[in-house]
């Protein structure tokens, strides 16, 4: 069987690079995106080239960011235009295949088997999309090519970004030679905890996993432990289905709140709009959730404390009169009293309206229509046109949240 | 299997709502398209059509027809009653009294229409 021609383009520190393609004049400085300290949101969320070059990083405070280059330009972050550059990407990848799964808002599988007979090789198609990207966008792509979604993830990942003409293939042939002597942190899916799991084994490399039994790491960790097993041999079931971005498991948000709150009301005030945010989305996809979850991160860096819990509702719901008593029972269970810094509230095990829309004995009628007549008003004059008389108290965050996106300016 | 065994990509997905449904009305608006521009056939195609065509023509059984104009996407059911190769045209009784004149070069599309009273 003919292997697939699968590629990774990620876009090289793409929110900076969206900054300097809009403002000419901050070409060839050192940029980075950062939120407002004052709101907690000053970590750095993009550096250009020129300002890493300097060590500052992505996730780094500004003021250390400062102190590593004191004529660093900051530049407060602009979601939607990031969200409307990644969308022209997409548009121009579409036109080299019909197969394009975007991946994050800088990072974009694209499917490309059979595309040689009309584009050439794929380092030509490579070089082709670079070019078209750079010149349609001013920003720069680096090209991971693999026979599958995970080998061109990886080739991206390790090697393509460091090399000069920001391409690299990896496949079945090469996999272990290039990928096994790499520290395990590298592998897609290691993340710290599972490092620090893995280092208490001895597994200190790619290469030291691929050796250990499938079977070992199955019952060890279940699917993630076989997934990660998949990994270290480079084999991966996943397809690029244009489709799937429709295919979602579970809406939710999360915030970063301004300061620490300490008070039961106060946060309980944040949970209930984050509950009819999350609910106005539910209902604007037209489906009803089944299980409610809520995380809470506390306050304190040093000692890391927070819960995550999910609950199944009483019966399917999409309003916050169905949802929220949910998320307040999880809440009053689990919150330790500590102070809390961030929430996050998600619904999950959705299904379509009609499906399941049959008169549940806790159902409402009422609510439902005051909900559906909500609906109409925040999405003809924004989600601050109609909310309830609480969300006017000391520590409500629905007029900050309003026109962000991703809790940034948008 | 688990999808995360199948679909890990998938799973770990991290997309901003507003930008899924960016990418959503994107796809939406690029199905729209596709739905409304005429697709190009191919010899054989072109072929199969012909057939369904004249065995339509000689049992005098209804089909339906999706044609592309200027005026956009059509479909429609009706009888074949006459083709005319000269001038490249066909005509369909379509249940009303004046009879339905098409462009062959039009047709997009033709299939037997069982349903059809």
């Amino acid at each position: 069987m003919r292997s697939k021609v699968i590629f990774l383009a990620d876009m090289e520190s793409f929110y900076a690079g969206v900054e300097i393609s809009q403002d000419p004049s901050l070409r060839r400085k050192p940029v980075a995106v950062c939120g407002d300290p004052a709101l907690r949101h000053g970590i750095i969320l993009a550096a250009s080239r020129e300002a890493k070059s300097f060590g500052i990083k992505t996730g780094q405070p500004a003021w250390e960011a400062r102190r590593m280059c004191p004529w660093v330009v900051f530049v407060h972050p602009h979601m939607q235009t990031y969200i409307d550059y990644s969308l022209r990407i997409t548009k121009i990848f579409e036109q080299y295949t019909d197969r394009v799964l975007p991946y994050s808002i800088d990072e974009q599988f694209l499917d490309l088997t059979g595309s040689e007979n009309i584009f050439g090789s794929p380092e030509k198609i490579a070089a082709a999309i670079n070019r078209q990207v750079w010149e349609e966008t001013g920003i720069r792509c680096r090209i991971g090519m693999g026979e599958n979604l995970l080998q061109a993830k990886m080739a991206c990942d390790c090697f393509a970004k460091k090399m000069a003409n920001a391409f690299f293939e990896l496949n079945s042939a090469n996999y272990a030679r290039h990928t096994w002597n790499l520290p395990i942190d590298a592998l897609f899916g290691v993340g710290h905890r599972m490092e620090k799991n893995l280092y208490r084994i001895g597994v200190r490399t790619i290469g030291h996993l691929a050796t250990l039994p499938r079977d070992m790491m199955r019952r060890r960790w279940g699917v993630n432990g076989e997934v990660l097993w998949l990994n270290a041999h480079g084999i991966d079931y996943s397809t690029v289905e244009p489709d799937a971005v429709s295919d979602q498991k579970g809406i939710g948000h999360t915030a970063t709140l301004p300061r620490d709150y300490r008070r039961r009301a106060e946060i309980e005030l944040v949970l209930l709009e984050m509950t009819e945010e999350v609910c106005f989305r539910v209902r604007r996809h037209g489906r009803v959730g089944s299980t409610a979850h809520l995380y809470c991160k506390g306050a304190d860096f040093d000692y890391p404390t927070g819960f995550s819990r999910q609950k199944k509702l009483p019966d399917p719901g999409a309003t916050a009169a169905e949802v929220y008593p949910t998320v307040r029972q999880l809440f009053r269970k689990h919150w330790d009293g500590r102070p809390v810094r961030a929430v996050g509230i998600s619904l999950s095990g959705l299904s379509s309206y009609h499906q399941l829309r049959f008169p549940f004995s806790g159902c409402c009628g009422r609510e439902e229509a005051l909900a559906a007549a909500i609906d109409l008003v925040r999405t003809r004059f924004g989600k601050t046109s109609i909310f309830k008389a609480a969300f006017l108290q000391p520590g409500a965050q629905l007029f900050q949240r309003a026109g962000k996106i991703g809790g940034h300016d948008s | 299997m688990s999808k995360k065994l199948n679909q890990q990509f998938a799973c770990s997905k991290m997309m901003l709502p507003e930008h899924r449904s960016s990418l959503q009305e994107h796809n939406d608006q690029l199905r729209r398209d596709e739905e409304n521009s005429r697709p190009v056939l191919d010899e054989q195609q072109w072929e199969r059509l012909q057939q369904i065509f004249e065995w339509a023509l000689a049992e005098r059984r209804a089909l339906k027809v999706t044609v592309f104009n200027r005026a956009g996407r059509e479909i429609f059911t009706g009888i074949p009653l006459s083709g005319d190769p000269t001038a490249g045209r066909i005509t369909f009784s379509s249940g009303s009294d004046r009879p339905h004149p098409v462009n062959a070069a039009d047709i997009a599309h033709l299939e037997p229409a069982e349903d059809y009273l």
